[in-house]
Formats: structure tokens, sequence, C-alpha cells
């Protein structure tokens, strides 16, 4: 089972209910929420065609609240379109794994039938998620545009920086064919794991280079703040030139939250909704369990 | 310690130093100012404002089309500041744009951000791609540019420091283009440097 973080990574799934705006919709109170299961690794774009549909004959004015100006929110934050599902729903909710239950059994797909309640904890993150349909007052001071490139493009961008990131170059992406490169956001799009990785093993496993670095991205939902680093494999400043730990990486990138390299003092490491051990070796991390652009998207659970 | 064309924190906040030095010397129509990021005080940026026109333009004079596409000779920019624009001084502006220049952390180069906000009485709607093509890149350039990536050199996305949506420059290839200037590429002029290649493209000029 060499591939099962992998698998795991990619089939983690986060029940949602949409709400539509009250102020959107032409009967008072009566719009259904729509359920459906979204892909952590996803974005939230690929949904949005077939939530719009949904929705469509409850809005006012088809001709105003056109899919090219809705957008998404939750406790009056804008979700934005370039990050993945997975990340909005760690970083929004602040999620503390410790204090999550299990997944209930979800209606895969199936809209219009709730999923199973389940018992939270106070302090639990919610499930399903819900999250509200807007037109009116787009928020661009938080959101990109939606265009039809839009969301490709951010994807490849990041895609490039992580590959500079962990090479010095963003060669390894340079030199994939044209057929490959349009492969890496459509099987992304399809939510295909086999085109997928594919590609990407391509891009880790590049003829000539040794990976250097690890493009790491860390979110305080307390603060808003967003730390973005470049963290070498190998801890610099030790003699044997130790392999890098997650807990080294966290210590060196923010030293005021991370005050030891072995255990969590005042936040817990979450990604793909589980807290990291700090022990993970980063390289070993990064190959089984970053996200599809290339980096890990590390949300902190305040302790 | 910062092997150019790559830079530290420290190395670029003595860039930033040595920039608005020299601009206070050369060209103090500039209007800059030295910020930090709310979340860390070592974090510096520097942040230009301009004003731009939309009226189209005849003929725009645009070194930057010449020899090798890439004019960074800071030296003749300083004798004519607008030498890459249109000349803005008989037309009365349309939109102020924010620049901002940060470091990557990832790619520890500098990168151009930006925002455009029409000004009254225009509506403030905000600006499409394509008005940002218009409003900034010289008309020479903008097929070059187009060709990059998924849709083109610029793309959207959020400010590291603010959070707020802004335009950039795609950074990937600035440490490649800058490594040809070799010894010539000095920490003290690094960012005259930077400005020269990678700004005019988007109407920043010294």
């Amino acid at each position: 089972m060499a591939d099962a973080v992998r698998r795991a990574v990619w089939d983690g799934s986060i029940p949602f209910k949409v709400m539509l705006d009250p102020s959107e919709c032409r009967i008072f109170d009566k719009a259904d929420p729509y359920y459906f299961q979204a892909d952590r690794v996803a974005y939230l774009p690929f949904y949005l065609p077939r939530i719009y549909k949904f929705f469509e004959d409850f809005l006012i004015d088809k001709a105003v609240a056109t899919v090219e100006n809705a957008w998404f929110e939750v406790d009056n934050a804008p979700l934005r379109w370039h990050w993945p599902i997975g990340l909005l729903y760690d970083f929004y909710t602040a999620l503390d794994p410790t204090k999550t239950p299990t997944l209930p059994p979800t209606n895969h797909d199936r809209p219009g039938s709730p999923p199973l309640a389940a018992d939270l904890e106070p302090g639990a993150a919610p499930v399903p998620w819900t999250i509200t349909l807007r037109f009116a007052s787009y928020p661009h001071d938080f959101l990109t545009t939606l265009t039809p490139t839009s969301t490709h493009d951010a994807f490849i961008n990041s895609i490039k920086e992580a590959d500079f990131s962990r090479n010095g170059t963003a060669k390894a992406v340079m030199s994939l064919s044209p057929s490959d490169t349009r492969e890496l956001f459509a099987s992304l799009q399809d939510h295909d794991y086999n085109r997928f990785w594919g590609v990407t093993d391509k891009l880790l496993n590049h003829s000539g280079i040794t990976v250097k670095n690890i493009p790491i991205r860390i979110y305080n939902p307390e603060t808003g703040q967003v730390i973005q680093g470049s963290v070498p494999t190998r801890q610099p400043g030790t003699i044997r030139g130790d392999a890098q730990t997650l807990g080294t990486a966290l210590n060196s990138l923010v030293p005021i939250i991370f005050p030891s390299k072995r255990s969590v003092v005042l936040a817990r490491p979450v990604m793909h909704g589980i807290v990291l051990p700090l022990s993970a070796p980063l390289l070993e991390l990064m190959r089984e369990a970053m996200y599809p652009d290339g980096f890990l998207h590390i949300t902190l659970a305040m302790m | 310690m910062s092997s150019l064309p790559f830079l530290t924190k420290p190395a670029f906040a003595i860039a930033i130093e040595h920039l608005t030095r020299h601009v206070d010397t050369y060209s103090s129509h500039l209007s800059y100012e030295v910020k930090t990021s709310t979340f860390d005080k070592e974090d510096v940026y520097l942040e230009i404002t301009r004003m731009v026109s939309s009226t189209p333009v005849e003929n725009p004079t645009t070194a930057a089309d010449e020899g090798d596409g890439f004019d960074v000779d800071i030296e003749d920019d300083e004798d004519d500041p607008e030498s890459l624009l249109p000349s803005l001084s008989s037309m009365s502006p349309t939109h102020k744009v924010i620049y901002t220049i940060t470091l990557s952390p990832i790619y520890s180069v500098p990168i151009l951000h930006f925002t455009i906000a029409p000004l009254p009485p225009l509506p403030p709607t905000p600006v499409s791609l394509a008005d940002v093509y218009e409003l900034l890149v010289p008309a020479p350039r903008r097929e070059e540019l187009g060709r990059l990536g998924v849709q083109g050199g610029i793309s959207q996305g959020e400010h590291p420091y603010t959070g707020r949506t802004v335009w950039f420059v795609h950074p990937c290839r600035t440490g490649e283009v800058l490594r040809e200037f070799g010894e010539d590429l000095k920490v003290e002029g690094y960012l005259g440097v930077w400005i020269g290649v990678f700004g005019g493209v988007v109407g920043l000029t010294l």
C-alpha cells in the first residue's frame, strides 16, 4: 500500500449544505438547501455550475444573479476561489480534529436528503458545512474575479511556485509536455487520481534534480496571517544534515507558536482534517500528503 | 548573506533603502511609502502610487521594444523618467495605481503586486484583466506578456501581507533573468535594475 496516504488525501471529502441568501430568493424562506459532497483537494469553482443550476429557479432575477457574480460566504467571510476546499474548511472552522467526531455517512451527490446529524462537542467543526450562496455586493477586495481561466491560472502559478521551491528553478514544470501540463488541471477537475499522479510524479522525480526545499504555507485562523516558506529538506546547521521534520520546520518558520520541535505547546498543526505529528519527516509528508498544487497547506488549531 | 540574484530579508531591506535614497535624489515625483507587515516588523515592503490615464495614446514611446526587449539602462530613464510610458502630463488621470514591492519567501526575489482603482467621475467598478493590459501594459509588450502561462504574465491573487485581492506579475523567471547581470548586480542597485527589467511592463518606471 505504497500509495495509501496519497489515496486517503485524494479521497478526503467534506459534506456541504448550501443556502441561498434570502435576499436573492423570490419565494420567501422557501429555497431548499443544496447538499453535496466536495473533494478536499478540489476547488469551489468546480461545483459552482451544478449549485447554480439547482438554485436557478429560486432566483429573483437571473439576469442579475448570474453564475459570473456568484460567491460563497461563511460567517461573513467570503470563501476564496483559489484555496483548496480542504484548506477553506480547516481554516474557516479553525478545525481542531481532537474535538471532532468521525463524520457520519453522507449522501454522496444526492442533493435534497440531508446527512445524518452528528453529535458534536462544543467547539467541534460543523458537519455538514453550511455556506451561503450570494450574488449581490461581490467582495472584490477579498475575492479574485472568477473567470473561465482564473482557477486554472492560480493553480498553475502555485504548481510553478512549488516547483521553484523544491528545485530552485521551475524547470521541471517548464519541461512538461503541453498535454501533461493541461492534464495536471484537467485530471484534478475530473478527480482522476491516476492521471493526476501520473504527471505529478514526473515533477517530484524530475531527472537530475534532487528536492532541496519543501514549500509550506501556514495559516493562522485567529489572525488571518499566512506564513509562506521554502524549508530545506535537511536541517541547516546540523553536523550530519539531519532530515527536517514537521516540528523542526514549524519551529524555524513560526518559533513563537512552535517553541518546541518535538511537542505542541500553543497550537496543533492541521492538514486534510487531521492533526499532523511533529515527528513526521517533512520530505515524506510532502511526497505523500501535499495538496495537488504542491504545497503543504497547514492550518493552526490554537490550544 | 545573499547570493544574488536571490535576496534575504535583510538584503531586501537594504535594497529598499538604497532605492528610496535614489528616488529622493533623482525621481522626487515618485510617491512612495516604506511599509511593514502588520504581522512581522521584519517584513518590509515598498508601496508606490501613481496616477494613470486611460485616454488612448497614439504611438506610445516605449524603450522596451528595442533590442532584446529589456531596457535596463536606468541612467537613460533618469534623463527621461516617462520614457517607458505615454506622456501623462497633458492628460488628467483616470485611475490610481498602487504598486507594492515585496520579497517572495519562495522565490527569494521581489514580486510586483498592484491594484488599480478608477477615479471619479468613473464608477468604482473593478478593472478586468483586459483593462489592466489596456491601462498599464505598453502596447508593444502586450503580445509577449499575453503568451506566458495560462492567461498571460499577469494574474490575480492575494497580497501576502494585506490579504487583499491584487494583480501581480509572475516572478518565476525573475532570478533567471537577473542572473544575466552577473557581477554588475549589487544589492545597492538591485531594485533599480529590477524595476528597469520588470516594472515597465506594467507601467512602473523610476
